[in-house]
């Protein structure tokens, strides 16, 4: 397994220079990260993600976010007692949500700023819940979202030590009052 | 003070020591070799808002790996990370010298329950960790 000694560095953040950023990055756009579009896809302006479980169905500039969902799939397969302390399995229908949830997010930065989101990690989280991590060396975000997907919490931060956090429900959300995980 | 429980004394854990806390696998990205965030939840069965950790002055970063044995879990499937106990009180969070059958047995205390700075929480204590066994 490939465990990142510079990650623990114990160096706190923001000051992790030494991370190589390049390697492990979730934001920017690496060349692994493209997937080739078909033909009707091309031809739709929108692109498929089939999981098998559920058909994504996103613009195509995001189709970027294949492998970072197709990673996550590995969540629906934690059953009870998956970290062998008792923690509760998590459920496909809480994964889908919070695929959606993203997507969602993504397509509203797309429409918004004319931007494409950065790659978020998307992990298990606490109480069979979902969190989102978006984390590069200047900027990171994490949203936990509960597991009916019903509430979501943030915290964000970055380099010069501005943070953000805060509260929201997911049917209700407005946007514009989340840190947006893209370049400006 | 003896823990009523079990006749150990329960003493004051000084800034300057180190915990150590076992972290499952599955809470590790394989590809990146970061900690998920949800390895600084408490688990089920501990107290609701602690996280267990083993002091240094009665474990090191092997025994507290290893002491899953005695549970009947397997210890190749934990990483130890370690955190100095200042930091973490410098966070809000409280650190104490919990003793069960096992001496070292201490507990970080506070860690909010799923609200609006959980998630800060959350972040710090990962920033402030140290991997000390893959």
């Amino acid at each position: 397994m490939l465990l990142s000694t510079e990650y623990y560095s114990g160096t706190k953040y923001p000051t992790t220079q030494k991370i190589n950023h390049t390697n492990f990055s979730l934001f920017g756009t690496k060349k692994e990260d493209f997937v080739p579009m078909s033909k009707g896809e091309l031809l739709t302006g929108t692109s498929k993600i089939d999981i098998g479980c559920e058909t994504f169905v996103i613009p195509q500039r995001l189709k970027i976010l294949q492998k970072t969902i197709e990673k996550s799939t590995y969540i629906f397969d934690l059953q009870n007692d998956w970290d062998d302390e008792g923690s509760l399995g998590y459920e496909k229908t809480t994964w889908i949500k919070a695929v959606h949830f993203v997507i969602n997010y993504a397509e509203w930065i797309l429409d918004n700023f004319d931007e494409v989101m950065y790659i978020p990690e998307i992990y298990h989280g606490k109480e069979s819940g979902i969190d989102i991590l978006w984390e590069n060396s200047e900027y990171r975000m994490l949203i936990r979202l509960d597991k009916q997907i019903e509430k979501g919490f943030f915290y964000s931060d970055n380099l010069h030590k501005q943070t953000s956090e805060g509260e929201f429900q997911v049917s209700k959300i407005n946007y514009l009052m989340l840190p947006t995980p893209i370049s400006f | 003070m003896a823990n009523s429980k079990f006749p150990i004394d329960i003493e004051t854990i000084p800034d300057e020591d180190i915990l150590y806390c076992r972290v499952h696998l599955s809470n590790i990205d394989k590809e990146n070799g970061k900690i998920k965030p949800s390895a600084f939840d408490p688990t089920p069965f501990e107290n609701p808002d602690g996280l267990s950790v083993n002091w240094s002055k009665y474990s090191n970063a092997e025994q507290t790996k290893q002491e899953v044995t005695l549970f009947g879990k397997k210890a190749e499937n934990y990483s130890v990370i370690s955190f100095i106990t200042l930091d973490v009180r410098n966070i809000s969070l409280e650190v104490i010298h919990s003793p069960t059958k096992n001496q070292a047995h201490s507990l970080i205390l506070n860690i909010p329950p799923r609200k609006q700075n959980d998630a800060r929480i959350t972040m710090l204590l990962r920033d402030m960790c140290k991997c000390e066994i893959r």
